[in-house]
């Protein structure tokens, strides 16, 4: 039997990028350094959510796929809360597109009001969803 | 929010963090020598760098904020709930490591475990042994524990931070693997039941020779994962109640989105597949270093934890377990071929096996079902890139018949095989601990009545064996000793 103890799960990660991303998009100083940097990682975090969902649709387990999956879940459960409404496309791929595209147009500088409210509602969703999966129970009742 | 003030989250960090310092000191003093100081170390390097990384990221974020009261409160809440996560995952998972080396023994067989991963690794690593009431036996291995999570907590954070938290990595300097390795309590005088430990230093080698990593890709069946998918959304979500009678039903697939739902089936499979297809990598190593020992000792440990015959998430199904491993003695290590009385059980093992195996077939269902059907079309390929990694040392039907009929012949006289005559019978030498093992199990398996009788009739049954056991383990630590100065 594998034990396996982590500090610092993949999801607890995620969370930590996600609030850089919220502290860089709350600072109103988008070029500074620190806040390219976690726009960057933003970024990084949202490709490896794409690619969870390629790996997803084709099967495929690789070597970092896990952490990639674990991404994509938080993705697309974000894109149920934030976005999506019954009836409408279900598909999170064009939403997940799209916050790729303003998170490059921060990257570059050219981001405007309606990209900053996107992404926030986005990583705000992953920084809570994230966070809460690490949470231990208050207590525990047995008989 | 939940209302709590940034004040008392960062009281509340400064008076845990406090308690976890003093309660690690305590569980220091406590423990034999010697102490796994790389372990202490990394303890050390976690706690120092949690609160590096608190203090130096609420002094950048008040800067920061310094206009932003509601942004700054939120902000110095989230980092001190991070910090806190990590310091209760330690209290949680590792001081209890800490607490369980204080009850550790010096264990006789220790040498000979440090001597067997040295074939398979040039890399620096501290190893322990912990007897554990948890009746089961773990590996739990770390390549650069502590280093990692203080590079995660670098990667999240301001360049004063970072420059921080490098300082105090580089000064602890830690060794690249910390192991330990469990076993029950129970049985720490069994020599024949610890014979399980050779799976989990399978584990280790695996860790180390990156096994898994080189077999992948893998692709996951597609017809049955297709119908795992489609048996999800379909579930019905609430025990199947509807919102009123004859209403729609409510299924997963209306609470989430079919994407979504997919997305959490190709996790579960990846990590159930990732977790058996490591539980067959041990297995087949450890049958390739001990040879039969390691079959009898999986199968008398499933029968006292009565296993059922049935999946887990960390674990295939035994019998398929046990198959694999009395195939791989036969098809690739020559056993099974012969009229001695080893093959002879080992025998009568694989047609129980084979009837096991069989009758769980059509109960694979979910994760479980995918799983083990991409196993099952890709596991030639899979055995065939295991092999190449342990078949210089694998215990094969020739050498068990070179060393172990020597020792069973001391072992049934009730002596403790520490030498033996050489292959050609000109010299006498250190008997090795692989060959004692195996002479222990088979004399247990195939003629234990013969040495029960060479005991005085008051003394019990069970006294005989564990002098068996004791036998056993007197002859791997002075062989050992005898080889290491000779």
């Amino acid at each position: 039997m594998i034990r396996s103890r982590e500090l610092i799960p993949a999801s607890l990660e995620h969370a930590l990028i996600a609030n850089r991303v919220l502290a860089a998009l709350a600072s109103g100083e988008l070029s500074s350094q620190e806040s390219q940097d976690a726009i960057e990682d933003g970024l990084r975090f949202l490709k490896s959510v794409l690619k969870g969902g390629e790996l997803a649709s084709s099967r495929s387990v690789e070597a970092d796929s896990y952490g990639a999956a674990m991404a994509y879940g938080e993705g697309v459960r974000a894109f149920e809360l934030v976005e999506y409404r019954p009836g409408q496309n279900e598909n999170p791929t064009p939403y997940l597109h799209a916050l790729l595209e303003c998170a490059s147009a921060l990257r570059q500088d050219s981001g405007d009001g309606e990209a900053v409210q996107k992404l926030k509602s986005f990583f705000e969703t992953i920084r809570d969803i994230a966070l809460a999966s690490t949470e231990r129970p208050l207590e525990t009742v047995s008989w | 929010m939940q209302g709590i003030d940034q004040k008392t989250y960062l009281d509340v960090f400064e008076q845990k963090l406090y308690s976890l310092r003093k309660l690690k000191q305590d569980l220091q003093r406590g423990l034999p020598a010697p102490k796994p100081e790389q372990f202490l170390r990394g303890l050390d390097l976690i706690i120092d760098a949690v609160e590096t990384f608190l203090s130096r990221r609420v002094d950048n974020l008040r800067a920061r904020f310094a206009g932003k009261p509601q942004e700054l409160a939120e902000q110095i809440a989230f980092h001190a709930k991070v910090a806190l996560r990590i310091l209760g995952s330690l209290h949680q998972q590792y001081l209890p490591l800490l607490h369980a080396e204080s009850q550790r023994n010096e264990y006789l067989f220790k040498p000979s475990i440090e001597q067997a991963v040295g074939l398979f690794t040039n890399s620096r690593f501290e190893l322990t042994l912990l007897p554990d009431f948890l009746y089961n036996y773990a590996f739990d291995g770390r390549e650069n524990f502590a280093n990692s999570e203080v590079e995660l907590l670098e990667k999240n954070s301001d360049p004063d931070t970072k420059a921080a938290l490098a300082a105090l990595r580089s000064k602890a300097a830690l060794t690249q693997w910390i192991v330990f390795l469990h076993f029950p309590v129970a049985d720490r005088d069994s020599a024949l039941n610890l014979c399980v430990l050779a799976h989990e230093l399978g584990h280790f080698v695996d860790e180390i020779s990156k096994i898994y990593k080189s077999l992948l890709p893998i692709e996951l069946d597609k017809s049955s994962f297709d119908e795992f998918v489609e048996a999800r959304c379909n579930t019905p979500a609430y025990g199947g109640t509807t919102s009123k009678p004859g209403g729609p039903r409510l299924t997963f697939e209306k609470i989430f989105t079919r994407d979504g739902v997919q997305a959490r089936c190709y996790l579960s499979c990846n990590e159930m597949l990732e977790r058996w297809i490591r539980e067959i990598i041990a297995d087949i190593l450890a049958i390739h270093a001990i040879g039969p020992a390691s079959y009898f000792a999986f199968n008398d440990f499933m029968a006292y934890m009565g296993a059922e015959n049935v999946t887990s998430s960390s674990h295939p199904v035994p019998a398929f377990r046990l198959k694999l491993m009395l195939d791989e003695l036969k098809e690739t290590m020559g056993y099974l071929g012969s009229a001695s009385a080893v093959d002879k059980v080992l025998g009568e093992a694989m047609l129980r096996v084979t009837v096991g195996a069989a009758s769980v077939k059509s109960r694979y269902k979910d994760e479980a079902k995918v799983v083990q059907i991409t196993i099952e079309k890709t596991l030639t390929s899979l055995l065939a890139k295991i092999r190449p990694v342990v078949s210089a040392y694998s215990f094969n039907a020739a050498r068990y018949q070179g060393t172990v009929p020597g020792i069973l012949e001391r072992l049934k006289r009730g002596i403790a095989p520490i030498e033996v005559l050489d292959g050609v019978r000109t010299k006498v030498v250190p008997a090795s601990v692989v060959g004692i093992l195996n002479a222990g199990w088979e004399l247990y398996k195939t003629d234990i009545a013969g040495f029960y009788g060479q005991f005085r009739d008051d003394v019990p049954e069970m006294e005989r064996f564990a002098s068996l056991n004791h036998l056993l383990f007197k002859a791997i630590e002075a062989s050992e000793v005898k080889r290491r100065w000779k």
